[in-house]
């Protein structure tokens, strides 16, 4: 499954990119068509820090490669639409060991109610995934909305009008990213959008494993924000609060005792275009999640606390240069409690 | 040459620095007395040139005529190595604790002071002369001089200075290395004013003895009450002093001769003198009245003394005293309590100091005698008084009305009730001393004892009546954090006991006084906390621990004896449920020490049929252990200890009565806080260089076991824990403590002025965070176990109930592991909230007019063993108790063959049976609680485990239903999961008759249904209607039992970790969180 930063990514590229390129494979005028895209992209993170590893890394090194290619078909035919992804991915997470995977990251069908309304089933984003970084600006993912993500067994709506947009989904047993059952999520979001401002507030909610797995309910809330100052300046504000019930204890594979922790985390970002080629990107962020909160109630004491104590603030300065079409170069870097010094990055679309 | 002449050659080469004016060496006066700090010895150099001390002049002291003692230096060298002694010049040697005046006055005389500086890790080898010891010097192996005989080990020197006279030509004597009594002067009482002088008196000067003369002027001669006086100190010691300024004659006859507690006779009055108010008895302390016989009349001459409280007379030797040869005998007086006395017992003693007396039954007449007569009671049994010498013995205390009750343990620690009961037991206290020295294994005033202990035993809370003998007082425990000593009055028995002297008031039984009673349809459920002191079996083929301890038996005998107390004492409570402490933290496998004790216990289990389930030998009894999977390696194994000591705590129970839901550890905090330093910085040790306090300290881990008794849906949650000693200090004890530049505080306790003993405050900390863990613990609970405190100590106050809202501080630097438990900078907190758990064992005994107790330390008695229910249990408690089998027993009665006396064939002391008695130190702490079939918790089934395939499902007859003869009972069980396709062509669903208009209860006794959770339905039917209201549904979980070899207990879930369907909260509920502050309330804490 596709790790949350590259669709945050790719969100932000579509976004500030204006379109996703494809090539068409077949299309008429009715508006059918198959396209087949993809993106190979190769970088990663430099000077990893494992003192401010939360669960970014499944390693502390000097270079932690984050190279990543991903292939889709997409088609419509009348109203009905499909997709099919596969991604090829690094096992990039606290846990993970860093191989490559191939993975099928999209997989459903969908059909246009109008032209401004669709559903979709299968193997999808989440509705909230689409924008949990709707104000964040930077090019690598800087505070982690804890939301859902892809998930299988998923039914969505979305709807796109002229300011308003908003979706709203239901999936069947979902998984945390790590495969672990989190029980039904629900998620949404309402936004509004306009050159000038735009607004979204998203909403989650999970059923739980009931024991399954270390995840039991939640409910969380996110917002993001867009400003645009002048033609060339925008500033954006994002965060979440979440609430969310984790086991504190395990009796051989049934987990225990489930108890409420609330994490929150705000990121202000900036972009400034200096020309067609350059922008330049920066943020400030802070994040707290009460698992690190060595007096909190619910700490686990069988571990040493984090070394960032009970929050982590960092702020970022990077760039994204494209010299030609469907090229960008990002680089990043990043001082106080980050968790990475920098961040490189080539990438290519199709 | 001869080899023999060179060798001698070569000798006399190699030691010829030695022998260098080694000849010139003298021992020329000598010092001694009862106070070792005033003995003394001089040595002089009568040669013409000066001598360096070598390592071949070694001194010696002769101790009590038996033992040659080196005297060494604080580097463990000869004391005078190095010392150079000018010619004509004298030296020296002062035990090490002579003052700064004494050593003065030496010097100042020319002599030089040696100070005996001793080397401390080893023992004897400090200059400590008094009265029986000699000394002398020698070079090489040779003795050169000496002073006192070498085998004399009487008191041949009291109070004695010795001077080495002349010989009659004038010159210095000899070296001799034979003590010759006429070559020195005897002066008696010793004189100083010699010492460090180098000339030696004349051959002819006369030895300087003072003997007293009674005077014959009658007038000038007090009795006993007259230097005794009315006060607590005698009117003949001016104010502020502790000694007359001058010499008494005082006459009286010997009332008792007696060597505890300081050897010496009594003297009484002729006559009394009618005043109740003054004692007619006083004590002489002598080590000369070896020829006195009791009846004897004497005068002596003496300064009147206050010595640790007691006004006394004393003589050094028999020049002190006149005797006239009468035989008068002394009829003991009757103590007895007066107004007067204001209700001190010390002042009611105070007036029979130095007197016969006798225990009478009542001691205070003036109250109505009929009901309650105030006597003396055991409030320690016979055992070692840990006193240091000479004060340290085997013997018993007793009380005034009633044992000794810890301060704490009714009354708040810290409260003004508590100082008051303090001070009350202190008042109340009266050691009982025998006239000899007990070996610790016999009574010298109780032959029956001493022939028959089994029978003739002495418990705490007898009264000991119509014992005589003679009332002293000494200095007894140091009062922790001070340099001063309790004074406690004794009484030294003169007349032989028998059994009637000790009356049982809690006699032994051999089962508790528990009642189970319960109503008709209702079963008992009994449980019990017992500390098992110390067994461990790892020594004896179990297996190993991890901490390389072992604190229990010490031989394969003690261990067979140790297991079989304590098999008999687990037999004898026949708890349902049983709560274990001190039982070695070996783990969970075949070979650890609670299986061990399981399997013994068992084995008395054998009968099989079902016409015997009730009795006593029933295989319905048999007890499995709750393992613990604590490295979680799907093992119970020696890898399962728990927690970071040799001990740990268990939980042992019968499968026919419970059956285990969930287990659980609850790791202690840990205290993790700074060593205890001086104003340098300098680590401190105590006096056997450990480190005072390393600020590292640790409780037992609690086991945590949720049962649920079976023929009901109710859950029971016990809580074991053992909890920090008081014995050992955390950091909290030494603040505020002044260290100064010390590195070494040597036999200091720490201050404890609520008299909770040490860690209290971390205790607090325990009983937090097991407040706090338990509160997630649903259904009924229970904590229980050795808390290390009394009732109305803090981490109870915390456990219960705080109505006083007494300050209640915590530990500092308590951790969770790495996590602080209450600030993150390590700070103590307050704490205000309490949990709410009822002491039952209080409560019960408190209806029933008794006092709980548990464990008797030094002469107090009290409570550490505790069952703190929820109050959700309350109704269901029928009793409560502590039985009293091992705390009031003398510990000879213990296993355990050190200090028993002769060990007999079968490797056991004359003290030891197999019986339930001193099978451990503590007694246990046992209650009942009443459940009826059918009860149930909310969402739990009731738990039908089945017995050769059969089960009984209760079903209680609704309230307002009324059964009549000929109703019938109708069950249908139907399982909840029908996709396990379970067979239940065997299921035998029974109809039941009503044969009984007062039926409540019905069991119906299900054949044949194969485990599984099932749908019940129970109802009446009447003429073949079901009767209204009769109809009852419930869920029930069908099992085998628990079995019988420990097994891992899977938990199941929950029901905490949510559902799995986000439906139920729902998209409304969602978008409420539009408003943040409709953000979901926190769950928990």
């Amino acid at each position: 499954m596709l790790n949350k930063s590259t669709i945050a990514i790719a969100i932000v590229t579509m976004l500030s990119a204006g379109s996703v390129n494809a090539v068409v494979l077949d299309g008429d005028s009715q508006g059918d068509h198959v396209r087949l895209y993809g993106e190979v992209g190769v970088g990663g993170h430099f000077d990893t820090h494992a003192d401010y590893n939360h669960d970014e890394f499944y390693d502390t090194k000097g270079y932690v490669d984050d190279s990543f290619a991903t292939m889709g078909v997409s088609g419509q035919r009348e109203k009905f639409t499909y997709r099919l992804e596969l991604d090829y991915q690094r096992r990039n997470w606290l846990g993970g060991d860093g191989e490559f995977e191939l993975a099928i990251d999209k997989l459903y069908v969908g059909y246009l109610l109008t032209d401004q309304q669709w559903v979709e089933l299968g193997l999808t984003d989440t509705a909230f995934d689409d924008y949990d970084h709707f104000g964040d600006f930077t090019f690598n993912k800087s505070i982690e909305t804890g939301e859902a993500g892809d998930q299988e067994n998923t039914v969505k709506y979305q709807a796109k009008f002229e300011h308003l947009v908003t979706g709203v989904s239901y999936s069947y047993n979902g998984e945390h990213k790590s495969g672990a059952l989190q029980g039904d999520i629900i998620n949404g979001y309402v936004g509004w959008m306009t050159d000038l401002l735009s607004v979204v507030v998203g909403l989650e909610t999970r059923g739980g494993s009931n024991g399954v797995s270390k995840y039991g309910e939640q409910e969380q809330i996110g917002f993001g924000a867009r400003l645009k100052l002048m033609e060339e300046f925008s500033i954006g504000i994002n965060g979440f609060i979440e609430d969310e019930d984790l086991s504190t204890r395990k009796s051989g594979d049934v987990h225990l005792d489930y108890q409420t922790f609330r994490n929150q985390g705000l990121t202000v970002s900036a972009k400034y275009d200096l020309n067609e080629h350059w922008e330049i990107i920066s943020s400030v962020n802070h994040e707290e999640y009460e698992g690190w909160d060595l007096i909190s109630p619910n700490y686990d004491y069988s571990e040493l606390p984090p070394e960032y104590g009970k929050e982590r603030r960092w702020a970022s300065l990077g760039f994204n240069y494209r010299p030609a079409r469907d090229i960008v170069v990002s680089l990043e870097g990043r001082v106080g409690e980050a968790p990475e010094a920098g961040y490189a990055y080539v990438r290519m679309y199709f | 040459m001869k080899k023999s002449f060179l060798s001698l050659a070569i000798a006399s080469t190699i030691s010829m620095g030695a022998f260098a004016g080694v000849e010139d060496l003298l021992i020329t006066e000598m010092t001694q007395g009862s106070d070792a700090s005033v003995g003394s010895v001089e040595i002089t150099n009568t040669g013409s040139d000066a001598f360096t001390f070598t390592a071949d002049v070694t001194a010696f002291q002769r101790s009590s005529g038996k033992y040659d003692n080196e005297l060494l230096n604080a580097d463990a060298k000869p004391l005078l190595t190095g010392e150079t002694l000018a010619a004509g010049a004298s030296l020296v040697l002062v035990n090490s604790r002579s003052t700064e005046e004494f050593r003065n006055a030496i010097e100042t005389q020319g002599g030089t002071v040696v100070i005996s500086t001793y080397d401390s890790s080893n023992k004897y080898n400090n200059l400590f002369m008094t009265s029986d010891d000699g000394f002398f010097l020698k070079n090489g192996d040779t003795v050169i001089d000496r002073v006192g005989a070498v085998n004399d080990n009487s008191k041949w020197a009291p109070n004695t200075t010795l001077r080495r006279k002349k010989t009659a030509d004038g010159n210095n004597p000899a070296q001799s290395g034979t003590f010759d009594a006429t070559q020195w002067q005897n002066i008696l009482p010793m004189r100083f004013d010699d010492l460090g002088k180098s000339e030696l008196p004349a051959a002819d000067a006369e030895d300087i003895m003072d003997i007293f003369t009674c005077p014959t002027d009658k007038s000038e001669i007090k009795s006993p009450s007259e230097v005794q006086g009315r006060g607590f100190t005698s009117p003949l010691i001016a104010e502020g002093k502790t000694e007359s300024d001058d010499k008494v004659a005082v006459e009286g006859i010997i009332s008792a001769k007696v060597s505890i507690p300081n050897e010496g006779f009594y003297l009484r009055n002729f006559a009394s003198d009618n005043d109740p108010e003054t004692s007619d008895g006083i004590f002489v302390s002598s080590s000369a009245a070896g020829e006195l016989k009791v009846g004897q009349t004497i005068c002596i001459g003496s300064k009147v003394a206050e010595y640790q409280g007691q006004t006394q007379l004393s003589a050094d030797t028999a020049f002190s005293w006149n005797v006239t040869d009468t035989n008068i005998a002394t009829m003991p007086t009757d103590i007895q309590v007066l107004s007067s006395d204001n209700g001190s017992f010390d002042k009611t003693l105070e007036r029979y100091e130095g007197m016969l007396v006798n225990l009478p039954e009542d001691l205070d007449p003036s109250t109505p005698s009929e009901e309650v007569k105030e006597d003396m009671r055991i409030t320690r049994s016979f055992s070692y008084n840990y006193l240091s010498s000479p004060n340290g013995r085997n013997n018993m205390v007793a009380a005034y009305k009633r044992p000794n009750l810890q301060p704490n343990h009714l009354h708040v620690a810290g409260s003004p009730e508590s100082k008051a009961a303090y001070e009350q037991n202190n008042d109340y206290r009266l050691v009982i001393e025998s006239a000899t020295k007990s070996s610790g294994t016999e009574l010298p005033y109780y032959a029956g004892f001493n022939s028959d202990p089994h029978t003739n035993y002495i418990r705490i809370d007898d009264s000991l009546v119509n014992a005589q003998g003679v009332i002293s007082q000494y200095e007894t425990e140091l009062i922790p954090g001070t340099d001063k000593y309790d004074q406690d009055y004794s009484l030294t028995i003169t007349n032989q006991l028998t059994s009637d002297n000790f009356i049982h008031n809690l006699p032994r039984t051999d089962e508790p006084d528990l009642n189970d009673t319960v109503a008709e349809d209702d079963f008992a459920i009994r449980i019990s906390s017992q500390n098992l002191f110390n067994f461990f079996n790892s020594p004896f083929g179990g297996d190993n621990n991890n901490f390389g301890q072992s604190r229990g038996a010490d031989s394969y005998d003690e261990y067979i004896n140790q297991r079989t107390k304590l098999v008999e004492i687990i037999r004898a409570q026949d708890a349902d449920v049983m709560a274990l402490m001190e039982i070695e933290n070996n783990g969970f496998g075949d070979a650890s020490a609670i299986a061990e004790i399981v399997n013994q216990v068992n084995i008395q289990y054998v009968d099989e049929r079902a016409q015997d389930y009730n009795g006593p030998n029933s295989t319905e009894n048999r007890y499995v252990f709750v393992g613990f999977d604590n490295n979680g390696n799907q093992m119970l194994d020696n890898l399962d200890a728990i927690g970071s000591d040799a001990i740990a705590t268990g939980i042992i129970y019968r499968p026919s009565k419970m059956s285990v839901e969930r287990t659980r550890v609850i790791p202690m905090p840990q205290q993790k806080a700074p060593t205890i330093v001086n104003d340098l910085g300098e680590v401190i040790k105590d006096q056997n260089q450990e480190i005072l306090e390393n600020g590292q300290n640790y409780h037992r881990d609690a086991l945590v076991v949720t049962f649920i008794v079976n023929q009901t849906g109710k859950r029971l949650t016990l809580a074991v824990n053992h909890l920090k000693s008081k014995g050992s200090t955390c950091w909290e004890e030494w603040q505020g403590v002044e260290f100064g530049n010390a590195t070494t505080w040597n036999n200091r306790t720490a201050p404890d002025l609520d008299y909770q003993g040490s860690c209290a405050e971390f205790r607090v900390a325990g009983a937090v965070h097991l407040g706090e863990e338990m509160e997630d613990v649903l259904g009924d609970k229970i904590i229980l176990g050795d808390l290390n405190a009394y009732g109305k100590e803090d981490p109870v106050l915390v456990l219960t109930e705080n109505p006083r809202n007494k300050t209640i501080v915590t530990a500092s630097h308590t951790f969770l592991g790495p996590k602080p438990q209450f600030n993150e900078d390590g700070s103590a907190a307050v704490i205000t909230k309490t949990y709410g758990y009822i002491d039952i064992v209080g409560e019960k005994f408190k209806e029933k007019g008794k006092t709980p107790w548990s464990y008797s330390f030094s002469d107090e008695i009290g409570s550490l063993d505790h069952i703190l229910v929820s109050p959700s249990l309350k109704d269901r408690v029928i009793d409560a108790t502590d039985w009293h089998v091992n705390a009031a027993e003398t510990g000879l009665y213990d296993y355990q063959n050190r200090f028993k006396g002769t060990i007999d064939g079968t490797g056991t002391h004359k003290f030891y049976r197999a019986d339930i008695y001193r099978a451990s130190d503590h007694d246990p702490a046992l209650i009942t609680l009443s459940y009826k079939p059918g009860d149930a918790d909310a969402n739990v089934p009731l738990n039908l485990p089945k017995l050769r395939k059969l089960i009984k499902v209760p079903y209680q007859i609704p309230t307002g239903v009324t059964a009549q003869v000929g109703d019938v009972a109708t069950v249908n069980m139907t399982p909840t999961n029908d996709e396990e396709r379970l067979d239940l062509s065997q299921m035998v669903l029974p109809n039941v008759v009503v044969s009984n208009d007062a039926t409540a209860l019905i069991n119906f006794e299900v054949f044949g249904a194969p485990s599984a959770i099932y749908n019940v339905t129970v109802s009446l039917q009447r003429d073949g209607q079901i009767v209204e209201g009769s109809k009852q549904t419930f869920k029930a979980k069908v099992s085998s039992r628990d079995s019988l070899i420990a097994d891992i207990v899977e938990e199941e879930t929950d029901n905490t970790g949510g559902d799995g369907s986000a439906g139920s909260a729902g998209f409304i509920s969602l978008l409420s969180l539009f408003g943040l502050a409709a953000m979901r309330r926190r769950l928990r804490k």
